[in-house]
């Protein structure tokens, strides 16, 4: 059925959580018009006739506001499953298609991964680093690191812990006021680290489990309630901090100068480049106000001991 | 349909724009943009406007980090071009976006896009591809036969990409291909330049040569995602040379020096029809002389199928029913008969990964 902008399904409950819809009511909506998923700071109108999309978006943004259907939607984005067999999905966001079809299984990771895609290449008013992002009493930490180096896996652990969530992906900084603004979604982790989080922590839910992508195996996890509900409260940053998982390590905060810290943090920015000035700017002053470590682990409870000892301390 | 139709085209045309839409309506507009790639434009055409809401001013802010880059970009490698060229002692002339910008017309206002256009004259276009690569720019096409398609029948050499900044340089000595319908000497071109004081040897096309550029460009080209953008460009350059009385008359009989009458003509008409374009006397009564042959009526018919803005949740311009004829229609004007089934059959035969020409 053809989507409809201009005869949208009236909203009942606007302002309503998804958990009060049921997986049918998602799933009519996402076919008819579009799903307006409210995940601060940002609207999604999702549109996919993809059934089982339903269940996943029910279990892992079931803490998200519904948009009403007159406002503002920020991106519009489509995830369209096409021919009946060997079924393939393919996300579209207003005339933009960057990625290859997909099969039907990853169509949640594809969905996730087109949100962050929505995001980095069309919000150059933040300074966009590919870094999680996580808070305690005040302490914010940005954890920018290049894949496979065990940032979200510690995200996870210390979100599990009682820290917020302001980030899993991507660290949005405003170049005028250096803060962080939230984008709480939901925990993407990989391989063994999906299970570790599992076992250690079974309130986090986990959501969507995808085997056999181009990164192995996808789980994405729930976030807390408390860091969604709070997501209009920007974060001072406090502490940049990059994360390597080593086998073997022992836990260990080093130092870094300055201009270290300020070149590997701007390697990790994906539009450090593209904002110039602006961005040397927004660097110069977040690195001068922030302590920065390399930071070496292996012991989840050694680990989340030393960034309590980091929070207890700001 | 007309209603959203005029949403984007109000918004980019209008001085000052209308900031009171509805929630839904910036959506709309905003797809729109994103669509046909005039975000940064509809950015800049809202400067300064007040009340615009914070969640759409900040894709505005974002559309105008990107455009000014850009800019800056293209000042940077302009320099670096005129200095590497300058040894030879030859006009250099930059085309299209590059000279919106350096000239600093309203058609650069927002103006995105990726590569820089230049023109030498056609007996140095070997020495300049050699001082470019000196200075770092290589050829970016390695199949023999896209070499020889470019060096032999096309009006521009195979697009020369910088070794480290990734920019890409597209050399050419004339703004039409040689074997094509509408042939434009190189020569001609020359001998009216617009000099560019801060760059050595540096020039961009006269005025009126410029407008027939972007007029003949829009004319022959088979991609059609960029078409509306393009059409854009030309609203807002006949605005700012119109404002000079001589402009419509130079332009009409400069347009028949070249043998370009009837592109521009199908131009004009499509630009009174989307944008109600103001034209100069002259222009208006090109753009309403009727055409008589059946195929003009036709590929007007076509244009406007492929130019006009729809709802952004209709199909994109290049997914539309005349896209696919419009592309046949390119290369039927690029070539004779005989090369263009040549062509054609190379590009069909080789492997999907090469094809780029």
């Amino acid at each position: 059925m053809p989507a409809r902008i201009d005869q949208p399904t009236p909203l009942t409950r606007p302002d309503a959580q998804l958990s009060t819809l049921t997986e049918a009511e998602i799933r009519e909506r996402l076919q008819n018009g579009g799903l307006v998923l409210h995940t601060p700071p940002f609207r999604f109108r999702v549109r996919s006739n993809v059934t089982s999309l339903a269940t996943v978006l029910r279990t892992l943004y079931s803490d998200y506001s519904l948009g009403d259907d007159e406002g503002f939607d920020d991106f519009t984005v489509t995830l369209r499953k096409t021919r009946p067999f060997r079924a393939k999905v393919h996300f579209e966001s207003d005339g933009g298609q960057p990625f290859e079809p997909l099969p039907l299984a990853q169509a949640f990771p594809m969905l996730e991964w087109g949100f962050n895609w929505c995001i980095s290449s069309h919000c150059h008013n933040y300074m966009i680093t590919h870094a999680a992002v996580i808070e305690r009493k005040g302490c914010s930490i940005i954890l920018p690191a290049p894949p496979g180096s065990g940032k979200s896996t510690l995200c996870a652990l210390l979100v599990g812990h009682g820290w917020r969530l302001l980030s899993d992906e991507l660290a949005l900084l405003e170049p005028s006021t250096g803060l962080l603004v939230p984008v709480p979604r939901p925990i993407s982790l990989k391989n063994a680290s999906i299970e570790l989080i599992r076992q250690r922590y079974p309130d986090l839910q986990l959501g969507s489990l995808v085997r056999d992508t181009i990164k192995g195996t996808v789980g994405h996890f729930r976030p807390p309630a408390e860091s969604v509900s709070r997501s209009a409260e920007l974060g001072t940053p406090t502490h940049v901090i990059f994360p390597r998982y080593r086998a073997g390590a022992a836990t260990a905060l080093a130092p870094l100068t300055r201009g270290t810290a300020f070149m590997r943090l701007a390697q990790n920015t994906f539009n450090y480049d593209l904002l110039g000035q602006k961005s040397f700017e927004a660097m110069g002053q977040l690195i001068a106000s922030v302590a920065a470590y390399d930071f070496e682990y292996q012991d989840a409870d050694a680990a989340i001991a030393c960034f309590e000892r980091l929070a207890g301390g700001a | 349909m007309q209603q959203e139709q005029a949403l984007i085209v109000a918004a980019l045309t209008a001085a000052p724009p209308a900031p009171e839409h509805t929630g839904t309506e910036w959506t709309e507009l905003l797809r729109q943009a994103r669509i046909l790639n005039v975000l940064p434009q509809l950015a800049r055409a809202y400067d300064g406007a007040a009340g615009v809401p914070p969640e759409v001013s900040r894709h505005f802010e974002s559309a105008h980090r990107i455009a000014e880059r850009l800019a800056l970009d293209v000042h940077r490698e302009a320099e670096r071009i005129s200095t590497a060229l300058e040894p030879l002692g030859i006009p250099v002339v930059f085309l299209k976006g590059g000279a919106y910008v350096l000239r600093d017309l309203s058609a650069a206002r927002g103006r995105v896009f990726s590569d820089l256009d230049l023109l030498v004259p056609k007996e140095a276009i070997s020495a300049a591809e050699d001082r470019l690569i000196r200075a770092g720019w290589i050829s970016s096409h390695h199949n023999a036969y896209d070499q020889r398609y470019y060096r032999q029948w096309m009006h521009e050499i195979p697009p020369l990409r910088h070794l480290h900044r990734g920019t890409i340089v597209d050399l050419h000595h004339t703004i039409t291909p040689p074997t094509c319908r509408f042939p434009v000497d190189g020569a001609q071109l020359l001998n009216s330049l617009h000099k560019l004081e801060l760059l050595p040897n540096s020039h961009t096309l006269s005025n009126t040569d410029m407008a027939l550029h972007a007029v003949i460009h829009r004319f022959m080209e088979g991609e059609w995602a960029n078409g509306f953008r393009d059409l854009l460009d030309l609203h807002r350059l006949l605005g700012e040379f119109g404002s000079n009385a001589d402009f419509g008359g130079e332009l009409i009989s400069r347009s028949q020096e070249l043998g370009l009458e009837m592109p521009l003509r199908q131009t004009l008409r499509q630009l009174l029809r989307i944008f109600s374009t103001p034209l100069p006397p002259a222009l208006e009564v090109a753009a309403h002389h009727s055409p008589t042959h059946l195929s003009e009526r036709l590929t007007g018919a076509l244009l406007g199928e492929v130019l006009t803005p729809r709802k952004a949740d209709t199909k994109p311009p290049e997914r539309r029913w005349a896209a696919p004829l419009l592309y046949l229609r390119a290369h039927w004007l690029r070539m004779p008969p005989h090369l263009l089934a040549t062509h054609l059959l190379r590009k069909a035969l080789r492997p999907a990964q090469e094809s780029s020409s």
